[in-house]
């Protein structure tokens, strides 16, 4: 009883203490529910922020649209997530959010699953295909679509939540489904038809899918050294997941409500953190454009064309790399 | 027109349909009327109008002199049903009466209280709810709750019509004694002859919808003031009964 | 003892009920571990009971399921106080005066059929992405339904009451407090049992705009890593929470109302 008591009281503490005042070393940040974004916990659990004397929080949000409308309000500093969807309507060239650095890419963690019906990505003409709308995954489709002569419209194309992938397989009149990690496994494992497979993979694709990380422009231009010294830590602590993943694994399991195990599991079959070095890659040099510039092009129509974005978004606006080449090399 | 309660000119609508035609009475101060007619005739509306429930038409009612413009302690209603509050004791709901009195303090209260259960005979079931006892102690409690909000006059609805035969007639002889004893005026509605006959110091006769007076009979004058049960199996009684029974009849073409 | 059990309205002492509600959900529970073992449907849809309740266990000794819980309620009943402080005045207020009733009744219907879910970038443009709008999602599903239910039971409130309160000298207010309000007593209770379930239900949209805490945060968390047995025990969890509320309120109910 004692106990219980003192849990609802430390509860209704943090209730209360969750609207505490803004400082200018806070960085709020909102991410989509996934392993990829893991690194900013790990640098919270290392120390990194307090010792730089950053007020670090990073809240589960999977709503593209809730993010945005938090941004457009103040609510928060940062949000993390793809490329490919950070270009989603309603962005225009004034919507708040610039991307300052990159975190982790997809490398086996979104796909498109289907049978033995299908033998290559030219069968899919006419067939229906399920996916939920701009997910990383219909880039790859519409990629591969692309290399055979086809797009998506050739397909019939049916909007689920990707949470459903296992349901949705089930039915055979889909012949294929876009979908991510691990909702495509679980759907390949439980699956009764015939050759269940993966036709593409973010494996067969890199760089098409990287997560990156976005920072609120006004915070952005008023606390540059702040952005700097978050991009450090999280590098730091991509270093630390490379150096010991077990430790890594045992750390992050807290964070997710996962067994350690699961987490390696699903790090090892989806992703790949990006090292300071390959963020700046990414990034490029100061005054030069890296390779993130002519990847956000190619997904930029890419997602014109699936009728995700309605504005053309010019990279050179959109990414910033002059944090990301503030922190010290090693 | 003397009385201390004065229909003057009194009339009610509501809306198209018309219920209480152009009606003048004057009833004497404590002294027990009983409006009697057929079901849905208005003399219910007639009566509330007196407690300042709906308001006439066209005239008015006077109260001592004075127009009745709004409900007030002077007035009291007993209804058939609900006419007793549920959450209250038997004893709370006497005291409920009193609950807006400035003019009493606690002792005062307590001290009503405790007459009114003893006069009432609910004693042994002051501290009881009014579902655990008995259809006619509940209209008992709410006679007593009248009488401790300091009532005039009382209002009474065919107070007694859920009830039975046996428990009616105690009741009707109950209210007769403490009528006289505590010196009310008593306005009572009803569609029961015999009650009506036994109660009624005075009839007054109502038609059918809209109300108008058909027949005005001094019961006190026949049957005098003391009304043992005995006296429905009078000659008396037998011969007023069937006389204000053919009046409806006649007058109203219609068996009540 | 147990033939009365099966008569048309019969009536079996307590203790022989509670053991029948007892035996039903323990089949219940007995077929579905059977059918889950049997893999009927595949593990992934419907874990057996007996994976459920390790997760449960999981969940409550290693992943603070108990802070999770704690601050789920603390939401649900700030939320719904909140509700019901503004439904009960301003459902009285509606049923007794027809100008509020009048004015106010077309929007609350309106309101009262929209999907919560589709108000939430609304709710964050207003309130942000802490509390507040957590808060506000769960007070949206709760009061337009309560203040609806709170004026019909001021409707319902006997004219003859109402008229005994007014010839003993009370005035409006009075005859709201002391006889309106004490008559409702039983009903509103009621109808706050109810829709106090009601809100429970929308904890999961609430939760997960932000998320980072709440048994709504565990579940959606649960569900991205298809840990179904987890979603399972966080949704059982919401049902026992439930189903104790529930019988408390209706105990709260018996003591207040012994008159009934």
């Amino acid at each position: 009883m004692k106990s219980l008591l003192a849990t609802a009281l430390s509860a209704a503490l943090v209730l209360a203490s969750s609207q505490l005042a803004l400082s200018a070393d806070q960085i709020r940040i909102l991410a989509p529910t996934w392993l990829g974004f893991a690194p900013v916990h790990i640098a919270g659990d290392l120390g990194c922020f307090t010792a730089k004397g950053l007020d670090v929080s990073i809240k589960f949000e999977d709503d593209l649209t809730n993010v945005m409308a938090a941004m457009a309000r103040g609510d928060i500093e940062m949000q993390m997530r793809s490329v490919g969807e950070y270009q989603g309507r309603p962005r225009d060239a004034s919507t708040p959010g610039i991307i300052i650095g990159t975190i982790d890419e997809s490398v086996g963690g979104d796909g498109v699953i289907t049978d033995d019906a299908i033998k290559s990505v030219a069968d899919l003409k006419g067939k229906v295909v399920a996916a939920e709308p701009n997910i990383p995954s219909r880039l790859l489709l519409q990629m591969e679509l692309k290399q055979a002569g086809l797009s998506l419209k050739d397909l019939q194309i049916k909007d689920i939540a990707t949470a459903d992938t296992g349901a949705v397989f089930v039915d055979p009149s889909i012949a294929a489904i876009a979908t991510y990690e691990p909702f495509m496994s679980q759907a390949l494992k439980a699956s009764t038809r015939p050759g269940a497979r993966m036709l593409i993979s973010s494996k067969d694709h890199r760089g098409i899918i990287i997560d990156a990380i976005i920072a609120r422009n006004d915070d952005f231009k008023a606390n540059p050294d702040k952005y700097a010294k978050f991009l450090g830590c999280i590098y730091e602590a991509v270093d630390f997941i490379k150096a010991e993943p077990q430790k890594f694994a045992d750390m992050a399991s807290k964070h997710f409500g996962l067994t350690p195990a699961e987490v390696s599991d699903i790090v090892n079959s989806s992703l790949s953190y990006t090292t300071l070095a390959e963020s700046q890659a990414y990034m490029g040099k100061p005054g030069e454009k890296g390779t993130l510039h002519g990847i956000f092009d190619t997904v930029m129509d890419l997602n014109l064309e699936n009728g995700a974005a309605d504005n053309k978004l010019v990279a050179a606006d959109q990414i910033d790399n002059s944090a990301i080449n503030k922190i010290p090399a090693k | 027109m003397t009385g201390y309660v004065q229909f003057v000119d009194t009339a009610k609508s509501f809306g198209p349909v018309n219920v209480v035609r152009k009606t003048s009475l004057g009833l004497e101060r404590n002294s027990l009327v009983v409006f009697l007619g057929p079901s849905g005739c208005g003399k219910t509306t007639l009566m509330r109008m007196v407690g300042g429930l709906d308001e006439p038409s066209s005239g008015s009612i006077l109260l001592g002199g004075e127009k009745v413009v709004r409900p007030d302690r002077r007035r009291g209603m007993v209804f058939q049903s609900y006419s007793s509050f549920p959450w209250l004791t038997v004893e709370k709901n006497i005291a409920f009466g009193m609950r807006y009195r400035k003019d009493l303090d606690a002792t005062q209260k307590a001290e009503r209280i405790g007459h009114y259960l003893d006069l009432f005979g609910l004693a042994d079931f002051a501290n009881s709810y009014p579902n655990r006892i008995s259809g006619g102690m509940r209209q008992r409690v709410a006679i007593a709750r009248t009488l401790a909000a300091g009532s005039d006059v009382l209002l009474m609805d065919e107070p007694f019509g859920a009830l039975d035969a046996l428990t009616r007639e105690r009741l009707q002889v109950e209210l007769r004694q403490i009528q006289i004893r505590e010196e009310k005026t008593v306005i009572f509605v009803t569609h029961d002859v015999e009650e009506a006959v036994f109660l009624a110091d005075r009839i007054i006769l109502f038609s059918r919808r809209p109300a108008s007076v058909v027949a005005d009979i001094d019961v006190a004058a026949e049957l005098g003031a003391d009304r043992p049960l005995e006296i429905r199996e009078t000659q008396k009684f037998f011969e007023l009964r069937n006389k204000v029974l053919h009046l409806i009849r006649n007058e109203t073409g219609v068996v009540v | 003892m147990f033939s009365s059990l099966f008569v048309f309205r019969g009536r079996a002492s307590p203790m022989v009920e509670f053991a029948v509600s007892v035996a039903a959900a323990a089949l219940v529970i007995a077929l579905w571990e059977l059918a889950a073992r049997a893999g009927i449907i595949a593990p992934q849809f419907l874990p057996s009971p007996s994976r459920v309740v390790v997760a449960l266990w999981t969940m409550l000794t290693e992943q603070n399921l108990v802070w999770h819980v704690a601050v789920s309620t603390a939401r649900v009943w700030i939320a719904f106080l909140l509700a019901a402080i503004m439904a009960i005045p301003i459902g009285i207020m509606m049923s007794s005066y027809r100008i509020v009733g009048a004015a106010l009744e077309p929007m609350i219907d309106f309101i009262r059929y929209l999907p919560v879910p589709a108000l939430v970038p609304l709710s964050i443009i207003w309130f942000g992405v802490g509390e507040e709008t957590k808060i506000f999602l769960l007070w949206l599903g709760t009061f337009f339904q309560l203040v609806l239910l709170v004026a019909d039971d001021m409707r319902r409130v006997p004219q003859e009451f109402v008229e005994v309160a007014r010839t003993v000298g009370a005035n409006s207010r009075q005859v709201m407090t002391d006889v309106a309000l004490r008559w409702m007593g039983p009903t509103l209770l009621d109808n706050l049992r109810i829709t106090l379930g009601w809100c429970w239900t929308y904890l999961i949209i609430a939760e997960i705009v932000a998320a980072d805490s709440g048994i709504g945060y565990v579940i959606w968390t649960a569900r991205r890593f298809v840990k179904t047995p987890e979603v399972m025990a966080g949704v059982v969890v919401i049902g026992l929470i439930g189903l104790v509320t529930d019988q408390l309120l209706r105990l709260l109910h018996r003591r207040l109302f012994r008159y009934l």
